[in-house]
C-alpha cells in the first residue's frame, strides 16, 4: 500500500515524484494531503527544484473562467425580449466576481515572485489610486462640456405667454399666484 | 394611425401635480398644440393641492373635452408611485409617458420621444438632459458638480442602460410601466432611478432622446446633505438588490 498519495495532475506519478518545492503535510502541486506516516518523510525531503507551482496558472484560469460565466457575450435580441426567463443575476455578484478574479491574480502574481514583492503588495492601491482618478477625469471632463440651454429659458417664457393669451381667451383663470 | 376604437387612446399622458395651478394649464395648452394629430389623453393626478389646481383643470376640461382630459384627484400627497399607479388604472393608453408639471419638461418633446419608440420598437424611452442636444438651465455649477458626480458614481456601479437615472420624463410601454412600479419600493427620485435601472435588469428594450430641463425654482436650495445621503442609500440598495 503506497504511503504516499497519487497526484492529481500527473497521474500515475507518487507525489514525491511531482517536480515542486519542498513536500509539505499539503503537495503544492496538487494539494492532496500526505498521509500521517509520511509527514516526516516528506518533510525530511528537501526541494527539489524551484518550478513554478501551478496555482500561478489556475489563480488567472479562475478569473478567466469566472469572467466568461459572468460577462457571456450576449447580444442585444432585436425581438421584443421582455422578462428574462431566466434567473437573472443580480448585478452585485458581477462586481464581486471581478474583485475575485483581480484578487486571484494578484494573489498569484504573489506566488510567483517574478515581479518584486514590494510593487506586488502595492498593486491593489494603484488600482484603487487610478480608479479614482478615472472617476475624478470622468467627473471634471463631464462638468467643463456640461450641456446647457440658455435659449430655452427665453423660448419658455414666450410658450408661457402665449398660453395665457390663448386660454384667457377661452376662459382659464390664469392670473399667476 | 391613432384611430380612436370606441375611446381607446394610443397614449396616456400622466401628470401628477401639487399646486401647479398656473402650471397646469399652460402645460395642457402646449401638449395640445405639439401634439395635434395624436390620438392621447390627459390624466391628472392631483393629490389635493390646496392653491385651486382642479378647479383649473376643471376649466380646461370644458375648453379641450372631458374625454381628453382626465382629473383623478386623491386627497392628500401621497407618493409619486402611487400617483402613477393611481393614474395608470384610469390610463387607457397603449403607451404611458410620464412627466412633470412644473415646466421643466416642455411637451414638445414629446413628439420626439414617439417617433422614437416607433423607429426602434423601444420598451421604454426615457428623455436625458446629459448629451449634446439636450441641457439644463439654471443651475450653478454646484448643483451641476454634484450631478456630475452622481451620475459618474451611478454609472460606475450599476452599469444602467441610461444616461439620465434620475430624470422622469419618460414614455413607457403600458405593460412594461405596471411591472416596473410592481416591482419599485423607493420613494422620490431614488424611485425613478430605480425604476430604469430594473427595466436594464429585466431585459427591457431602454432608448434616450435628448431633452431640455429648466429649472424654474430658483433659489430653492434642492440639495441638500440630507439629499445626498439619501441618493447614496439608493445607490447602495440598488447595488444590492438588483
Amino acid at each position: 500500500m503506497p504511503t504516499d498519495h497519487w497526484c492529481r495532475v500527473e497521474p500515475g506519478k507518487l507525489s514525491q515524484e511531482c517536480v515542486s518545492g519542498i513536500l509539505h503535510r499539503r503537495c503544492f502541486r496538487c494539494g492532496h494531503r500526505f498521509l500521517p506516516s509520511t509527514v516526516a518523510a516528506a518533510a525530511a525531503t528537501p526541494c527539489r527544484s524551484g518550478r513554478a507551482r501551478p496555482r500561478v496558472v489556475i489563480g488567472p484560469a479562475a478569473a478567466f473562467l469566472v469572467l466568461k460565466v459572468v460577462f457571456p457575450n450576449s447580444q442585444r435580441v432585436n425581438q421584443v425580449a421582455r422578462k428574462t426567463p431566466h434567473y437573472q443575476m443580480k448585478h452585485i455578484f458581477k462586481i464581486v466576481a471581478i474583485l475575485v478574479a483581480i484578487s486571484s491574480i494578484w494573489i498569484a502574481l504573489l506566488e510567483t515572485s517574478s515581479v518584486p514583492r514590494s510593487y506586488t503588495w502595492l498593486l491593489p492601491i494603484y488600482l484603487v489610486v487610478a480608479l479614482g482618478c478615472y472617476g475624478l477625469f470622468m467627473v471634471g471632463f463631464g462638468l467643463m462640456f456640461f450641456p446647457t440651454c440658455p435659449q430655452e429659458a427665453i423660448l419658455l417664457q414666450q410658450d408661457i405667454v402665449e398660453a395665457k393669451e390663448f386660454l384667457a381667451k377661452k376662459g382659464v383663470d390664469v392670473a399667476s399666484e | 394611425m391613432e384611430a380612436a376604437a370606441g375611446g381607446k387612446r394610443a397614449y396616456s399622458i400622466i401628470v401628477p401635480t401639487y399646486n401647479e395651478r398656473l402650471n397646469v394649464a399652460i402645460i395642457v395648452y402646449l401638449i395640445f398644440k405639439h401634439l395635434p394629430d395624436v390620438n392621447f389623453e390627459i390624466i391628472i393626478v392631483d393629490d389635493g393641492s390646496p392653491d385651486g389646481t382642479q378647479d383649473i383643470v376643471k376649466q380646461l376640461q370644458q375648453v379641450y373635452g372631458e374625454d381628453r382630459i382626465l382629473l383623478r384627484a386623491r386627497p392628500r400627497k401621497l407618493g409619486l408611485g402611487t400617483a402613477y399607479l393611481h393614474g395608470l388604472k384610469h390610463a387607457s393608453g397603449e403607451f404611458v409617458v410620464i412627466m412633470d408639471a412644473d415646466l421643466s419638461h416642455h411637451p414638445k418633446y414629446l413628439p420626439s420621444f414617439i417617433r422614437k419608440q416607433k423607429e426602434t420598437g423601444a420598451d421604454v424611452v426615457t428623455g436625458t438632459r446629459y448629451v449634446k442636444n439636450g441641457g439644463v438651465h439654471g443651475w450653478n455649477l454646484m448643483r451641476k458638480l454634484t450631478s456630475r458626480g452622481a451620475n459618474v458614481l451611478a454609472q460606475t456601479l450599476l452599469q444602467p442602460g441610461a444616461s439620465d437615472l434620475t430624470g422622469s420624463f419618460r414614455l413607457y410601454k403600458r405593460d412594461v410601466l405596471e411591472d416596473l412600479i410592481s416591482s419599485c419600493v423607493s420613494k422620490g427620485y431614488v424611485f425613478q432611478m430605480e425604476m430604469i435601472v430594473r427595466a436594464t435588469r429585466k431585459g427591457y428594450h431602454i432608448e434616450e432622446v435628448p431633452i431640455t430641463f429648466v429649472d424654474r425654482v430658483f433659489g430653492i436650495s434642492k440639495l441638500g446633505g440630507s439629499e445626498i445621503v439619501e441618493y447614496l442609500k439608493g445607490l447602495v440598495y440598488l447595488l444590492l438588490t438588483t
